[in-house]
């Protein structure tokens, strides 16, 4: 064995963070990590080495629900809260630049919740006068299912019908432009309004007269990043001043 | 919409290391508005990967809850010398997501079912995401890997596939499977560190 080779120890450390470590092993590496050092260092060794993988994976944007759950589990446990309504922004370095972007960043991604955190941040730093709205209507073959808006406070989706999805699957949202692939742009929660994730590709496709449209596909999105299943509903873009 | 196209590189701000260690020793300090501001800098990508482990919104959404919820909880036990604060979020969402997959493939076997009928019927594709074309430090090593050990580790980090999983997806055999990791893993070190 050339001392190039990964020892057993080591081994499994890579295996646990690749998550090919499974079952009782995994527990039983979990417990022995609390205890020894060196294997928390050779853990946190490839979870540096291998987090840049995590960048294959699209982003997706998440439900203001999932916060509220972390919010009420640690309400739950008794963790003594500080009020993210009453506290006061950093001064300005690097966290005061980080409190702008970030505000900036809820703003333009429509994650922002109402209250001071978003205030203190217009107060921080005007936004950009807003561009324009554009909204489409997207309908099946009977009536209208989902209005979708692209506006200066973030990019959602609102049903307006009653569209039925079956239980394990899940409507995905895609930009068709003329002379490239559909891009999808989110998959549509049940229920109230879903906010859309855009990046840079998908932002530039976002222009009056392109088609959207919303294709069936097995919970979780489209495995190819291209609709698998039907269309079930299609609009087109308007600005609307 | 130039507001929407500046977001992604606001957002890699939000990402930078050593405001995200600040944050974390707030956490510590159990201020909660920091641990807000963590997750909103980081559970797109924690969401995103939950997704392609899990394949279903709603668990997912519970292993990014499971990993917030331990994130406040072991904040003070982050040591920033080890490694960045990304890649230690990054590695609480993943052994929380393995959690609930080691749960689900404890159930399979009492319901005396191998493999769930996603992972049977094709609509899971086996291919990886392309790598050949990066150059970033662990895609560019991976995209220096043979075909086989390239697609193990993929399937492995990226869709949560345990060895059977891989040998099932790749139609190769179990050992097989395990070897292409091990060896593919130590390649893939030596590339890093060189």
């Amino acid at each position: 064995m050339s001392d190039k080779d990964l020892t057993e120890r080591e081994q499994q450390a890579a295996e646990y963070v690749l998550g090919t470590l499974r079952g009782p092993a995994r527990r039983q590496f979990e417990a022995e990590l609390a205890g020894d050092a060196a294997l928390r260092r050779s853990v946190a060794a490839w979870e540096e080495h291998l987090a840049g993988l995590a960048d294959t994976v699209e982003p997706m944007p998440p439900s203001e629900s999932i916060w509220q759950g972390i919010e009420t589990r640690l309400d739950a446990a008794g963790s003594p809260a500080a009020d993210v309504r009453t506290i006061q922004p950093d001064g300005r370095g690097a966290l005061g630049r980080l409190w702008d972007s970030l505000g900036f960043w809820r703003l333009t991604t429509g994650l922002a919740t109402a209250g001071a955190l978003a205030l203190a941040v217009v107060v921080a730093r005007p936004p950009p006068p807003p561009p324009p709205t554009l909204i489409a209507v997207l309908s099946g073959e009977k009536a209208p299912a989902f209005a979708v808006r692209f506006a200066a406070s973030g990019p959602n989706v609102t049903p307006v019908g009653r569209p039925e999805v079956a239980g394990d699957r899940d409507l995905e949202l895609w930009v068709v432009a003329e002379g490239s692939n559909p891009v999808s742009i989110g998959l549509i929660g049940e229920g109230g309004v879903t906010p859309l994730n855009l990046d840079g590709a998908a932002a530039s496709l976002v222009k009056p007269g392109v088609l959207l449209a919303v294709s069936l596909e097995p919970a979780g999105g489209s495995p190819t990043r291209q609709p698998t299943g039907p269309i079930l509903y299609t609009g087109t873009l308007v600005e609307v001043r | 919409m130039d507001a929407v196209g500046v977001m992604p590189a606001v957002a890699s701000l939000v990402d930078g290391d050593e405001t995200m260690a600040a944050l974390l020793s707030r956490c510590a300090g159990r201020d909660r508005r920091a641990l807000r501001q963590l997750y909103d800098a980081m559970s797109p990508v924690m969401l995103g990967v939950a997704m392609r482990m899990l394949r279903s919104r709603s668990l997912a959404e519970e292993a990014v809850q499971d990993a917030f919820v331990q994130v406040w909880d072991r904040a003070g036990q982050f040591d920033p010398s080890l490694g960045s604060p990304r890649a230690w979020l990054l590695g609480i969402l993943r052994y929380r997501a393995l959690d609930r997959l080691d749960a689900e493939a404890r159930h399979r076997r009492l319901d005396g079912v191998e493999l769930d009928e996603a992972a049977q019927g094709g609509l899971l594709p086996p291919v990886a995401p392309d790598v050949s074309e990066d150059s970033v430090g662990v895609r560019r090593c991976l995209g220096e890997l043979a075909d086989g050990p390239q697609r193990s580790i993929l399937l492995a980090y990226v869709e949560g596939c345990s060895h059977g999983e891989i040998a099932e997806r790749l139609g190769e055999p179990l050992g097989t499977v395990k070897s292409w990791i091990l060896r593919g893993l130590q390649s893939l070190k030596r590339c890093l560190e060189r």
